[in-house]
């Protein structure tokens, strides 16, 4: 069923969650705005819903804003409805568990009004085809996850965090904002298909220093969000102070953010200046994957611990990345999406089970949380099904992704590549396996309280997500039909024009 | 459907003995028993009734332009020896499992486990993909590594994780062999798949770096599980501390599952390397190597089932230098050793777990003079003994022939020193083994031993069925032998071997 056209459809209808929540919110009152959740959990089920309707899944649109801004163009296409099944998929338990987990906070109207912000600029992205409104959806995203870092602002540790998060991408969107107005101002427009058509058609050598601008910009300001070498300082502070479900938000599906505008809009100029640009990611890639690998091993905290996996996987989508620049468009960003959409299950469900272990034992020290296994088996496994995941263990979502990163680069002949996604796999691999000996064999410290009870929304929450590694572990063709067809628009567009 | 079917049996089976195990304890497996030997019935049946090939195929993943995986399984003759050894020694020793873990913690646990475990083994051998053999093959070690470290003895944390460790390493060579193989069905057919049948058509036309590549990482990979030495170093502390039921079927047939990878995805993409003459010299003299390495080794040891474990190391070498010689007649004496030896090392560790259950001492020197009390265990005893050390009318006398017949029938100017060397090997063989028998059974009988009698039925019965079955084969040995060349003569048909 599609009311005006599936584009103002969805965005329409996510766009309205946040206002429903808000009016809700003033109506609700303090006893019952906890309850506030379930409507943004509804909503994204009914948009998942509505995007897997047949007419809807297998439509292909472009139109325009509107006729009073410029050249803004919407669109609808395989890579938009990849991107809405990552961003809903982890959204539904993220708003779930926040119920429970956030029930002794205040504010929580303001809470679940800024998170489904937050979605609306995620989702706003994914539809965006000029980089005019796909900056104004990007900013929307960004400032809403901002302040969602410094929620608990009665706190110190949150709000330094929150600050320097503030600081750093701002920065980053500034320098965002300077490319997209460098590139209005070689191109003369900002819709991606005209900047295809004029990189198509100049001769590069006329105008490779404002390319060589305009690319360097993208590649700061993208990366800032997307958190790689050497931007990523803002990240292990403010994913792990956020309350867990933001974390999960944050980790699984914010960061890659910054990857879908460096694929959509950065990649056109990266590949004009291929032999520039390869090397650079190559370096970057590496520098990310070994230096956030050796970070994550020494941290006891463990959040931290998973704000630093976030990066090593970034890393791993970058292995993708990086043969996409390089040439390979097609496998390269196919690997990459996929473990887009692994990564935001796995580490979604390890931020969503750290969050029952912090509802439950309040500490987030690994020191203090072993022999956890003994006392909470439930909440103890969804977290190592995670981390396995994460890790790359079959048969579970984690295992097709990283497998298709390394069977791509070595089919780009980039043995190193492959050979660090492998030992970079491996270390973690041990790791969590260490990790799980310490969670389920040791007997249980004294800090670990013995009758908490699993509250049933966090419970719901994980069981969801449990799921859903589960079914995309078993059925790789979830993970890959989408990840393969998103990946497929972006190469024949780009073949288009060059 | 009929294979899915039985692993889907055998795993609610598992699901049957925890719930009947939570009540009833250690007689939960009968139901395991039971549920083993109706997969037994049907899969034996099946086979029969295909006329030796059975195929089923599922679609698992296929994405056009990416990936084609199918779920696929067969079994042929060789698959069919294999599956009814393991599938004979699990089931005896789920019965031996009621008597001999009727005072263990959380005995319902432990059948869940032996059941997953049981499937994950029958499963890789059915498989006929190699992504999913690798899924299988994982499975395996995730509850047999839970059995050690959980109901072992002696540092059974530390050796649990050694086991671990050192399988994993392997696997890790092996996910790089199949991904080479993968890569080429890319290359060649637009999409990845691991289905041996689009695989074996590669056979021939790899070129023979790769072929050598190949052959070196998956030798290492299946190697680790076959204690191939150098790379045994975890086999005697793991086989020497599991829980007695878990010794038998890591000795019994676990390990030779790594013999059927190296017979299955190793020797027909490698032949021309494999059969080349330095190859061929190397791999025998690391066969004879493993082979007198272990015997050697076993006739030092005190403790029992440490002299069990490097006869195992010994005994995997005989089947190694069968496969080695890679010709019908040693491979069908491989095979038929895997049988055997399964037979036999499953009844010498159960008699080493009456020792355990009922005197509590497993040092060979404070032993002795057995026989008198434990008669039937005795004769039992002497039967496995007998048959190791290959004694005539006992079922690996067979299989020892025919892989020196095989050894002595390869064209290579030094066969005969091999064949002569290979079967000087037995003398060891009979020496530990004779050792075994009088320190246990025969001489005096020490002071501190008291009161003892004869085992429970339960765990008597098993053992004279595997001591009158081994006799069977031994004497009759047509059954078994009739599969394995109906099998091996398809099979070298694939690689135009001989």
């Amino acid at each position: 069923m599609i009311f005006i056209n599936p584009i103002y459809d969805i965005l329409i209808f996510s766009g309205l969650i946040p206002i429903i929540t808000a009016l809700l919110g003033l109506l609700l009152g303090r006893r019952y705005e906890k309850y506030l959740g379930l409507i943004g959990f509804i909503g994204y089920v009914t948009i998942l819903f509505y995007l897997f309707q047949p007419d809807v899944w297998s439509i292909d649109l472009s139109i325009p804003l509107s006729p009073f801004i410029g050249s803004s163009r919407l669109s609808i296409t395989s890579f938009t409805k990849f991107f809405i099944i990552v961003f809903a998929l982890l959204a539904l338990p993220a708003y779930l568990e926040s119920i429970d987990y956030m029930e002794e906070d205040r504010n929580l109207t303001s809470y679940y009004t800024l998170i489904g912000t937050m979605m609306f600029g995620l989702i706003g992205l994914t539809f965006s085809d000029d980089l005019f409104t796909f900056f104004v959806f990007w900013e929307a995203m960004a400032i809403s996850s901002y302040v969602l870092v410094g929620f608990r602002y009665h706190l110190d540790e949150p709000v330094e965090a929150a600050v320097k998060y503030l600081v750093i991408s701002g920065v980053g969107s500034l320098l965002l904002l300077l490319g997209i107005s460098y590139t209005y101002g070689l191109v003369g427009v900002l819709t991606l298909d005209e900047v295809l058509s004029f990189l198509a058609t100049v001769n590069p050598g006329n105008v490779i220093y404002p390319i060589l601008l305009i690319s360097s910009l993208f590649l700061i300001g993208f990366g800032v969000k997307a958190a790689y070498f050497p931007l990523w300082t803002w990240l292990p502070d403010a994913h792990p102070a956020a309350p867990s479900p933001i974390s999960a938000l944050l980790s699984g599906i914010v960061i890659k953010a910054g990857i879908l505008g460096l694929a959509k809009f950065a990649l056109p100029f990266f590949l004009e200046l291929s032999n520039i640009y390869y090397p650079i990611y190559l370096v970057i890639t590496i520098s990310t994957l070994l230096i956030a690998n050796m970070m994550a091993l020494l941290q006891d905290d463990i959040k931290r611990l998973l704000a630093f996996s976030s990066i090593v996987n970034i890393g791993f989508i970058l292995i993708g990345f990086s043969i996409a620049v390089k040439g390979s468009v097609d496998i390269g960003l196919a690997s990459a999406f996929s473990h887009i959409l692994t990564h935001a299950l796995g580490k979604g469900a390890a931020f969503l089970a750290v969050g029952g272990i912090l509802y439950v034992t309040h500490t987030r020290s690994i020191k203090k949380l072993e022999g956890l296994g003994r006392v909470y088996p439930g909440l103890s496994m969804v977290l190592m099904l995670a981390l396995f995941s994460l890790g790359g263990l079959p048969p579970l979502p984690g295992f097709w992704s990283k497998w298709l990163l390394i069977l791509s680069a070595v089919d780009a002949g980039e043995w190193l590549l492959a050979f660090l996604g492998v030992f970079n796999s491996v270390l973690a691999i041990l790791y969590y396996l260490w990790l799980f000996q310490r969670l389920f064999l040791s007997q249980p410290s004294e800090d670990i309280k013995r009758d908490v009870d699993i509250p049933p929304f966090l419970g719901s929450a994980l069981l969801i997500i449990t799921i859903f590694l589960i079914a995309f572990g078993l059925f790789p063709n979830l993970i890959y039909e989408p990840a393969f067809r998103a990946a497929k628009y972006l190469s024949n567009l780009l073949s288009g024009a060059f | 459907m009929i294979i899915l079917l039985s692993l889907y049996t055998l795993i609610i089976g598992g699901f049957l003995s925890y719930v009947i195990g939570a009540r009833y304890g250690s007689k939960a497996g009968y139901v395991s028993a039971g549920t083993i030997f109706i997969v037994y019935i049907l899969l034996n049946q099946m086979y029969l009734a295909s006329g030796g090939n059975y195929i089923e195929s599922l679609t698992w993943a296929n994405v056009p332009g990416l990936i084609t995986l199918n779920l696929l399984f067969r079994i042929d003759g060789i698959a069919y020896a294999f599956i009814s050894i393991i599938l004979i020694v699990t089931l005896f020793s789920a019965i031996y499992s009621v008597g001999y873990m009727d005072h263990a913690e959380n005995v319902k646990v432990y059948f869940l486990a032996y059941m997953l475990y049981t499937a994950a083994m029958i499963g890789a051998v059915a498989s006929y993909n190699l992504l999913q053999f690798f899924f299988f093959w994982e499975a395996m070690l995730i509850p047999s590594y839970f059995m050690i470290a959980e109901w072992g003895y002696g540092d059974r944390r530390r050796v649990a994780f050694k086991y671990f460790l050192y399988t994993q390493l392997g696997s890790i060579l092996l996910i790089v062999a199949i991904g080479i193989l993968g890569l080429y069905t890319l290359n060649r057919y637009g999409s990845i798949s691991f289905d041996v049948n689009i695989l074996y058509t590669f056979i021939g036309e790899l070129p023979l770096n790769i072929q050598r590549l190949l052959l070196i990482l998956m030798l290492f990979g299946f190697g680790v599980k076959m204690a191939i030495v150098p790379l045994h170093g975890w086999l005697p502390e793991a086989h020497a501390e599991a829980p007695t039921p878990i010794s038998v079927i890591l000795s019994g047939v676990m390990i030779e599952i790594g013999l059927y990878g190296l017979i299955r995805y190793t020797l027909p993409f490698t032949y021309s390397i494999w059969s080349s003459e330095g190859s061929i010299t190397l791999l025998l003299i690391l066969a004879l190597i493993t082979l007198f390495y272990g015997g050697l080794m076993a006739l030092v040891q005190k403790d029992v089932k440490r002299l069990l474990a490097y006869s195992s190391i010994s005994q995997m070498g005989y089947m190694f230098l069968g496969l080695a010689a890679a010709n019908v007649i040693s491979l069908e004496g491989s095979i038929m050793h895997v049988y055997s030896h399964g037979l036999l090392k499953a009844l010498l560790f159960m008699v080493a777990g009456v020792l355990i259950h009922v005197i509590g001492i497993r040092n060979l020197d404070q032993l002795g003079g057995l026989a008198s009390r434990m008669p039937i265990t005795a004769v039992t005893a002497v039967v496995g003994a007998m048959g190791i050390a290959g004694l005539p009318g006992i079922a690996a006398f067979i299989s020892e022939f025919l892989i020196f017949g095989g050894v002595y029938n390869i064209s290579l100017t030094n066969k005969i020193l091999f064949t002569v060397i290979a079967v000087l090997g037995t003398a060891i063989s009979a020496a530990y083994m004779t050792i075994f028998i009088r320190k246990i059974f025969f001489g005096r009988l020490p002071e501190n031993i008291g009161e003892i009698h004869e085992v429970p039925t339960s765990m008597l019965a098993p053992m004279v069925a595997l001591a009158i079955l081994a006799i069977l084969i031994g004497i009759y040995p047509t059954p078994i032998l009739n599969p394995i060349l109906s099998g091996l003569s398809e099979y070298f048909n694939l690689f135009g071997g001989v």
